[in-house]
């Protein structure tokens, strides 16, 4: 195994696709094991193509470029903006406040930065925000949109913790909203000192908000279906994501008669290419998957972490501190794939909750999404923005202790990430 | 050659939409005649034989497009001779691999003929497994056209 990860490093830093990087270097594990019949790999790959659990991950990209086509994101800027363009640091509020709200629609915080820096990023920059302040603002913004259901994070680790999705989904709620706060609260005090206007000067009118309400009312009632579909068990996860996807082409067709046939069209080619990066990380990781098990690896780490501690909130913030510092290299949902497996046992053994556990996982994940030297989201972001990634890592510097602050405070207490699901789906 | 390429292109594009429509369709109905009281036992054996090969399908599309994730951090700051050097390399290892897909694919599509789905025991699992074989295949063609562009 060990040269198996050797591999897998030197591959990626020789800057081959991820997904490439896996499959090849899982596959040196059975070269060093001529015993095992040698169309394993192949099994192993194609197994993951079968697991019926996994077919959401293609339904719910789908349902997200669908609403993302239906007008339904204009609808939300606007909702965003009447709330919260009062507050100190304006066009940064509503940022973070739509990439909340955006979570009901989209599953992944990359897509919602690249989405959100095209759509504002100029905007924030025209009204005086320093280029790392918005950079900032924008990658670490996108945090709530894979935590609010539903997240590919969640349904990738739900599949291969065995954890359920349903649960993890209801988990995301209020760890949102609290991060939401975090950031909110950052941006207004940052704000203040650097002299950031409002980006409206009145109190919104009732009627205001009502009306901006009713405009994206079928993106905030998505989430609340999806788990009352899940509730009550007449769905599994699969058969919610394409009920996604039907939903999502009925609201950009009948409800706000934005989704023609070319953007049926455009949305479905932008599914293609989004589908086939994940899907073939996914399929490939299936070999790499077999060594760590062959080799119990997941003992040999428990056994080694559990003679450090064996408490399970400190053991989380070990991993957590781990997953975010493997995140500045590898993408969240490869860290999701390949380490759930090690270390969920591992947190398990020590008392800890596998719900918990997830949420704290994805979050953490997602952080390693925006640090440097290569988070996604803050690459792509900081390359709309032409922002040098040193003026991003200390401008963004209030927004990762925010997040960090909250992540400390979800591995501390558990019932904060617990009562949602537990009031929703009862006690495990 | 050239146009003849491009039409596979877009016919492979239009197959794997088509087949991703079919399984939102399939998995939908599903779901739906499951709770009226008629489950149907075969739309998720066909949906998942569908995603196989979208699944391929589509990770062509996206190796062709340079969409699949990678990390450039180091690459980037190499001389573009030097890069240009691992980049074929890269390319040239990921070759073997797909080789291997499919040589190996085809053996097991080949062995597993008679093995079927659960819930359609007409048709055969090869049918998932070749697409192991069709998608590293396509792959394959990408990748070398990938170093062909290089070495131009």
């Amino acid at each position: 195994m060990t040269w198996v990860l050797v591999a897998f490093v030197v591959l990626l830093v020789m800057g081959m696709p991820v997904a490439f990087a896996i499959g090849i270097s899982g596959c040196i594990f059975f070269l060093q094991h001529p015993e095992l019949p040698s169309t394993i790999p192949i099994q192993l790959a194609i197994s993951q193509t079968q697991n019926f659990a996994l077919l959401a991950i293609p339904l719910f990209i789908m349902a997200g470029n669908f609403l993302n086509h239906s007008g339904i994101t204009r609808e939300l800027l606007a909702l965003a903006t009447v709330l919260a363009g009062r507050l100190k640091g304006g066009l940064a509020q509503v940022s973070v406040l739509l990439a909340t709200l955006m979570g009901g629609v989209s599953g992944s915080a990359i897509a919602d930065a690249a989405m959100q820096a095209r759509m504002i990023g100029a905007e924030m920059l025209k009204r005086g925000f320093s280029k790392g302040y918005a950079a900032g603002v924008l990658s670490y913004g996108s945090l709530m949109t894979p935590i609010v259901p539903p997240g590919i994070g969640f349904i990738l680790y739900g599949t291969v913790g065995q954890v359920s999705v349903g649960r993890l989904f209801a988990a995301g709620l209020v760890p949102a909203f609290l991060l939401w706060a975090a950031m909110a609260l950052a941006i207004s005090i940052t704000a203040r000192r650097r002299n950031y206007q409002p980006e409206r000067k009145t109190r919104p009118s009732v009627r205001e908000i009502a009306s901006a309400t009713v405009g994206g009312i079928w993106a905030i009632l998505f989430p609340v279906f999806l788990l009352v579909g899940l509730r009550f068990g007449i769905f599994t996860p699969s058969e919610i994501g394409a009920f996604a996807v039907v939903y999502a082409v009925a609201v950009g067709m009948f409800a706000y008669r934005m989704l023609k046939a070319a953007s049926l069209r455009e949305a479905l080619e932008g599914s293609l290419v989004d589908i086939g990066a994940v899907m073939l990380l996914i399929a490939l990781s299936g070999i790499f998957g077999y060594g760590i098990v062959f080799e119990r690896v997941p003992e040999t780490v428990s056994a080694a972490l559990l003679g450090i501690t064996d408490n399970a909130e400190l053991l989380m913030l070990l991993v957590a501190v781990f997953i975010i510092a493997a995140g500045c290299f590898v993408d969240g949902s490869v860290l999701i794939i390949m380490l759930t497996p090690i270390f969920l046992p591992l947190v398990q053994t020590a008392g800890g909750d596998p719900v918990h556990f997830g949420l704290v996982f994805v979050v953490a994940a997602t952080i390693g999404n925006f640090t440097p030297p290569v988070g996604a989201a803050m690459f792509v972001v900081c390359q709309i923005l032409r922002c040098p990634i040193g003026v991003y890592a200390r401008e963004s510097m209030p927004f990762l202790a925010a997040v960090s602050a909250v992540t400390l405070l979800l591995i501390f207490f558990p019932e904060i990430v617990l009562w949602v699901p537990n009031l929703i789906f009862g006690k495990p | 050659m050239n146009t003849f390429y491009q039409k596979l292109c877009a016919a492979e594009a239009v197959l794997a939409g088509t087949l991703l429509v079919l399984m939102v369709a399939l998995i939908f109905l599903g779901g739906v005649s499951r709770v009226l009281g008629y489950p149907l036992n075969w739309s998720t054996d066909f949906a998942t034989a569908f995603f196989a090969w979208a699944c391929f399908l589509c990770a062509d599309i996206a190796w062709r497009k340079n969409s699949l994730m990678a990390i450039e951090f180091l690459p980037a700051r190499l001389p573009p001779k030097a890069q240009k050097a691992l980049r074929l390399a890269n390319h040239f290892i990921i070759c073997v691999f797909l080789l291997y897909l499919m040589v190996m694919g085809t053996w097991l599509a080949w062995t597993s003929r008679v093995r079927s789905f659960q819930g359609i025991p007409e048709i055969s699992y090869s049918w998932v497994t070749a697409s192991a074989v069709g998608g590293g295949l396509l792959l394959l063609v990408t990748t070398l056209l990938k170093i062909r562009d290089e070495l131009r």
